[in-house]
């Protein structure tokens, strides 16, 4: 609680709390360096950067296949990086056509598992956060899940519970890189030491509660409540990383956030913050969500982004959404300029980043969802340009989603809805 | 090699031997009327009853041989081109099956309850949390959003718990308590023109505010940023009262609007501030006008006038004598108090809300407390002190706990929390974060959590509890809970004191924003072009409108079939004019006779479920036909086979949805259901995507026509003329809407069931079982006598048994 923003906590109580620390299970994290296993000489990382709106395909995808394609009007923003990233085409998660897919983008489930919009749905473990409880690090956050919101989460643990994002980015680059004060540090220990006596206790509490339930539901809530461990680790690994001070970085600390329709500077600030979050080590894993731009403020533009999307054939209203997705590709392709930049070691945090831009829509007007736009840079992958797969029977979005956490050290062969592995880059 | 073959073959027909072993009542009539497409070879539409087992008492199962019971009781099955079963052997099968089913269910039912144990919802936990600390805070977005199943977040079996929920319950709960003990004084503001004049004169002279007089004079609605007068910023969150004495100028002898917004920068209109509230304020005198608003801490209310003349070119200076002649709102005083007690009473200092948690006790500054000198510039709040710590601390925690869990508290169970206290303050925590901590711990408990029911009749805390989240969506209060509500008496009693109590508001919000999707009504924004005449107070007009209507149908007990068709309805200016009923002046909504030919009355032909059935630029017979039957029939259509091509939307003018569809639709696989979701959808197209009536479909550009909008004369492009009539399922005919909803209205029975299969849903958290069909049945024909009154509706349903076990 920030309320005793300048109360010193008592020493017993530290004492205290050190006591029931040391009765847990000591976390990877909370060893000193020494003692940790030996850091992978170059850390694996991953970006999932998802939009909700598709890209336009006509402007996006090339005729033909392999490095030399010809380029198109979308792709002439990423000529620079030619070689550096792939195009797929014919690749989607199979027979999603509908709204709503969003739940599904990064977890690729099959189809009928999640239904109709505001109804039931079925989801499972997304990407991002299958990639995160493996990719084990000693970083301050496990994982970040960023960016505005959109109606359905991208992120979802493994129970199918949407995990919301952080869509603020001042308060990110805060938690990330501005230090407390002293008496905040205080304040932020306290709570996180009685955050988890609380949760011992609730956890105590859900088991007498049980005893009265009936069997079926006794059962339930033992599953509701095993969350709390999760829960208590998080608590634990910003308890490791409560005192140690946060990188410094040579950037301007935003102080308000920039308006929803203001699409290129909120756009450079959360791929500028993203970029800085990598080359701090503060997480191996983000997922940027970028969503509808709203009535974004470029000159000429006066439709908002979802009745462009919605164009329904007309010329004009097309013209007007090609305005605010070139936009979109020119802010990814500084992007990308900015992690080949960013040097770390003999390498670049490019080349150990997937970096993956995708949409679960292809087309936003008919609600399509086959040949998705995706695009696969840096990550140290046999990029190929173009891989023009077949566009009538897709292959598998869930396929290259194995490639990706195989390229970052996971050793699977399975995830969401795949078929094997998508060997092409 | 032969052998192993054969082997082989034997296995898999040994496989293939029926699996189920059906009762003799059950089986001969499968065998002879449904196997034959419904085998394990052929199992169509998926079902292959051949290797389907009896086993009612699974869930799975019983779904399946439900829908069986239902597809043959509807006719459905066999279908008409194969051969029928004899009427009689039919009826005795499938009462059989029924009474197998309903035993089978309600086995389930009287073991494990009708759903399973449930946490709150984040709305339920937003309304629990601000009730019990007397707060108004926004809580709910801080959570993930809930899953919806059987049409509602509060049903059981989707509200699942993970890692972020038990995180987010600790940071909720810092910030109610926080919230709660924040020492601001209530606003009691009171401006005249000079005054009001003088905080706005600095940043907005040059937009169109002058001081006539002694009054502010807002002569423009926009010139960037929205033209307005800004109120004092809110010290809590908390509701509001604005009282406004003004008065309209120029405005062709009509009375115009003054709206309360907020501005919201993360808004799809970032120049406007989003509407909460609006009045009509008369030409010829100053009328006092009121409004009460909900703003959070540090808001700041934006007063202006939505209908008035938008002026982007800069607006002079008033110079002293000078008189504005044009259109504008003359302002002569603004009042602001708050925030309000439920009483309408302002919340003084100490509020009600510390009162709850420290009740009469003194404050220190932090500083003070902490004897560490405040740093400049740094926050250093006030906060409670106690001269006897321990024993505040115990008898204030153990009077918290009842009202938070919402049920007497065992000594066991508050042990912890009186424990957790009281070595906090022994290992030296001071006073006030040892209490802050044991309320958070208390409202992270699973006791606060879920609602505590178990198998069998609710005890009287479960029921009290049960009554208070169906009507008021929140937790019960002291009365409610003392009342004996296991007599009929005063169990209605109870839901009448309930309905008349403002929180009921919150129940026909929660319900009408989830039955009939108003939460949705902004979700999409027409496109400019085609439809120009939308705006910000056509949107909040028409959300009110059916706000409203479900208002007066609930406090007015008048038929639930009006959901279909009505003589009456609430409009305003706006809303006429969009309903071609222009002569009705003044924004306030108000109750209209609808004059016979409006096409308007009941939900379905309303602009706010017109428009949530839409996309923003063009609407889809399948999607409203959809809506109407889940919604309003009680109809679930299948969702459509994931490998039929879906209809790319064309609106560039060249051909109608119809002509679209028919081409979709050709198929007999696809005609089969699509004879049961369009005609709803056919029914509604002569409306458009906010909800006015069309002859004609709009195009975005030219088709050498056009259309002039009303009042504005704006022209638009016309496109085809948007054809008319459709066939119901079983083939009767109907021309327009107006016979649509007559053909509907044949249903009585039909329709009462399915709003009170929603109510019910709503009302227990659980779905409706095969077990709850039969007092669905009672409950319909019980409401017969009464009209179909909405109002007898809930009381019939609070004396359900589904209502009154878990």
């Amino acid at each position: 609680m920030n309320i005793n923003l300048r109360q010193p906590i008592a020493r017993r109580h530290f004492l205290k709390a050190g006591a029931v620390s040391l009765a847990l299970p000591a976390l990877d994290a909370m060893l000193p360096r020494g003692l940790r296993a030996a850091e992978p000489a170059s850390p694996k990382r991953i970006l999932l950067i998802g939009r909700n709106l598709g890209l336009h395909a006509p402007f996006l995808f090339p005729e033909t296949a392999g490095l030399k394609y010809e380029s198109t009007r979308y792709l002439k923003h990423l000529d620079e990086h030619r070689g550096k990233f792939t195009i797929f085409s014919g690749v989607s998660h199979i027979k999603y056509n509908n709204h709503h897919r969003e739940a599904g983008l990064f977890t690729g489930v099959p189809w009928d598992r999640i239904k109709e919009p505001a109804k039931e749905h079925h989801n499972s473990i997304s990407l991002d956060q299958y990639a995160a409880e493996r990719i084990k690090a000693d970083t301050r956050y496990r994982n970040l899940v960023i960016g505005p919101p959109v109606q359905w989460n991208f992120s979802w643990n493994e129970k199918g519970v949407p995990v919301p994002s952080e869509r603020s980015p001042s308060k990110v680059f805060k938690q990330l890189f501005i230090n407390g004060s002293a008496d905040e540090v205080a304040s932020e220990t306290h709570r996180l030491q009685t955050g988890r006596s609380i949760l011992d206790q609730v956890g105590d509490e859900a088991k007498s509660f049980g005893k009265k339930l009936g069997a079926e539901d006794r059962e339930r809530l033992e599953l509701m409540f095993s969350s709390i461990r999760e829960t208590e680790q998080n608590l634990l690994r910003s308890e490791a990383w409560v005192n140690r001070p946060k990188p410094s970085v040579d950037y301007q600390s935003p102080k308000a956030d920039p308006n929803n329709e203001e699409i290129v500077a909120r756009e450079t600030l959360w791929f500028d913050i993203t970029r800085l979050a990598f080359q701090t080590d503060s997480t191996r894993v983000i997922l940027l969500t970028m969503g509808d731009a709203g009535r974004a403020k470029l000159d000429g533009l006066t439709l908002a982004h979802h009745d462009a999307s919605h164009h329904g054939k007309d010329e004009t209203k097309i013209e007007q959404l090609a305005m605010i997705e070139e936009t979109e590709l020119k802010q990814l392709s500084r992007f990308l300029t900015t992690m080949q930049q960013a040097k770390e070691g003999d390498s670049s945090l490019f080349d150990r980043t997937s970096i993956l831009n995708v949409s679960n829509l292809s087309n936003a007007s008919a609600h399509t969802c086959e040949n998705l736009p995706i695009i696969l840079a840096g990550g140290g992958y046999k990029h190929q340009g173009h891989v023009l797969k077949d566009l009538k029977n897709n292959t598998p979005l869930s396929n290259l989603f194995v490639r990706m956490l195989q390229q970052s050290g996971i050793e699977t062969e399975r995830f969401g809805a795949n078929e094997g592995v998508l060997g092409d880059v | 090699m032969r052998l192993k073959t054969l082997f082989h073959m034997l296995f898999i027909v040994m496989l293939s031997v029926p699996a189920w072993s059906a009762p003799e009542s059950i089986k001969p009539f499968v065998e002879s009327n449904c196997i034959d497409c419904h085998d394990s070879e052929t199992h169509k539409g998926g079902l292959n009853l051949e290797d389907l087992a009896y086993e009612p008492a699974k869930h799975a199962n019983a779904v399946t041989w439900e829908h069986v019971f239902d597809r043959v009781t509807k006719g459905e099955m066999p279908p008409k081109n194969k051969h029928q079963p004899d009427a009689k052997e039919k009826a005795s099968w499938l009462a059989e099956l029924s009474q197998n089913l309903k035993a089978a269910s309600l086995a389930v039912q009287q073991k494990e309850g009708r759903g399973p144990v449930r946490r709150m919802t984040r709305t339920e936990y937003e309304n629990t949390v601000c009730d019990l600390l007397h707060i108004h805070t926004d809580l709910r977005s801080l959570f993930p959003e809930d899953a919806v199943t059987a049409g509602f977040d509060k049903v059981g079996e989707g509200l699942t718990l993970s890692a972020t929920h038990f995180a987010r319950y600790q940071e909720a709960a810092e910030k109610a308590l926080a919230e709660a003990i924040v020492h601001a004084g209530a606003m009691h503001s009171s401006e005249d023109g000079p005054k009001l004049f003088k905080h706005n004169v600095k940043t907005f002279t040059d937009y169109g505010n002058w001081l006539e007089d002694n009054n502010f004079v807002l002569t423009s609605r926009m010139f960037y940023p929205y033209t307005v007068l800004m109120g004092p910023w809110a010290p809590l969150s908390g509701r509001y009262r604005i009282r406004i004495t003004a008065q309209a100028r120029n405005n062709g002898g009509k009375p115009m609007p003054i709206a309360i917004g907020i501005h919201n920068h993360q808004s799809s209109k970032p120049d406007a501030p989003d509407l909460l509230e609006m009045r009509d304020v008369p030409e010829k005198e100053m009328r006092t006008v009121t409004m009460e608003v909900e703003l959070q801490r540090e808001e700041q209310i934006n007063i202006f006038g939505p209908t008035l003349a938008h002026r982007d070119s800069v607006i002079p200076l008033s110079r002293k004598g000078e008189r504005w002649t044009k259109q504008a709102l003359v302002i002569q005083k603004v009042e602001i108090e708050g925030p309000l007690k439920s009483d309408g009473s302002v919340d003084e200092w100490p509020t009600q809300a510390y009162r709850e948690l420290f009740d009469n006790l003194q404050q220190r500054s932090l500083s003070v407390i902490t004897k560490v000198p405040a740093i400049k510039g740094a926050p250093n709040p006030a906060m409670p002190v106690s001269d006897r710590p321990k024993e505040d601390a115990e008898r204030l925690i153990r009077r918290f706990l009842p009202k938070a869990f919402r049920r007497p508290v065992s000594e066991e169970d508050a042990k912890p929390y009186v424990t957790r206290v009281l070595e906090a303050l022994d290992d030296g925590t001071y006073f006030h974060q040892a209490m802050l901590d044991g309320y958070k711990a208390s409202l992270c408990s699973p006791h606060f959590l879920l609602h505590e029911e178990t198998p069998g009749p609710l005890d009287p805390p479960a029921l009290a509890n049960r009554l208070a989240y169906f009507l008021w969506n929140g937790p019960p209060d002291e009365a409610l809970i003392k009342a004996d509500l296991s007599q009929a008496k005063e169990r209605h009693a109870e839901v009448e004191r309930l309905l008349r109590d403002p929180k009921s508001t919150r129940f026909e919000k929660a319900f009408t924003d989830q039955w009939l999707d108003m939460q949705r009504i902004d979700a999409t924004s027409p496109d400019d072009k085609l439809y120009p005449e939308f705006d910000g107070a056509l949107q909040l007009s028409a959300l009110r409108e059916t706000q409203l209507f479900f208002h007066e149908l609930l406090t007015g007990n008048r038929s639930l079939l009006e959901a279909v068709q009505s003589d009456w309805t609430y409009l305003n200016e706006p809303l006429g004019w969009l309903y071609g009923l222009p002569e009705i002046s003044g924004h306030e909504l108000r109750k209209v006779q609808l004059p016979a030919g409006s096409h308007r009355g009941g939900f379905l032909t309303q602009a706010s479920i017109l428009k949530v059935t839409a996309d923003g630029a063009k609407s889809s017979p399948i999607i409203r036909g959809n809506w109407i039957n889940e919604r309003i029939l009680g109809i679930h259509p299948p969702p459509p086979p994931s490998d039929v091509p879906k209809i790319e939307p064309d609106i560039r003018g060249a051909t109608t949805i119809r002509a679209q569809l028919a081409k979709h639709r050709s198929t007999p696989a696809c005609m089969a259901c699509h004879t049961v979701i369009d005609p709803p959808g056919f029914a509604l197209e002569t409306f458009d995507v906010i909800g006015g009536w069309r002859d004609f479909y709009r195009a975005p550009t030219s088709t050498g026509q056009t259309i002039e909008l009303q009042p504005s004369k704006k022209k638009i492009h016309r496109g085809p003329a948007v054809e008319v009539g459709y066939t119901m399922p079983d083939g009767r005919a109907f021309v327009s809407v107006d016979e649509y909803k007559a053909l509907l209205l044949e249903d009585k029975d039909g329709l009462a069931r399915a709003l009170t299969e929603k109510l019910l849903t709503y009302a227990t958290g659980a779905r409706v079982h095969f077990a709850d069909r039969d007092d669905v049945t009672a409950i319909v024909k019980s409401i017969q006598a009464d009209h179909y009154g909405l109002r007898s509706l809930i009381h019939h349903i609070v004396d359900s048994r589904p209502f009154l076990n878990k």
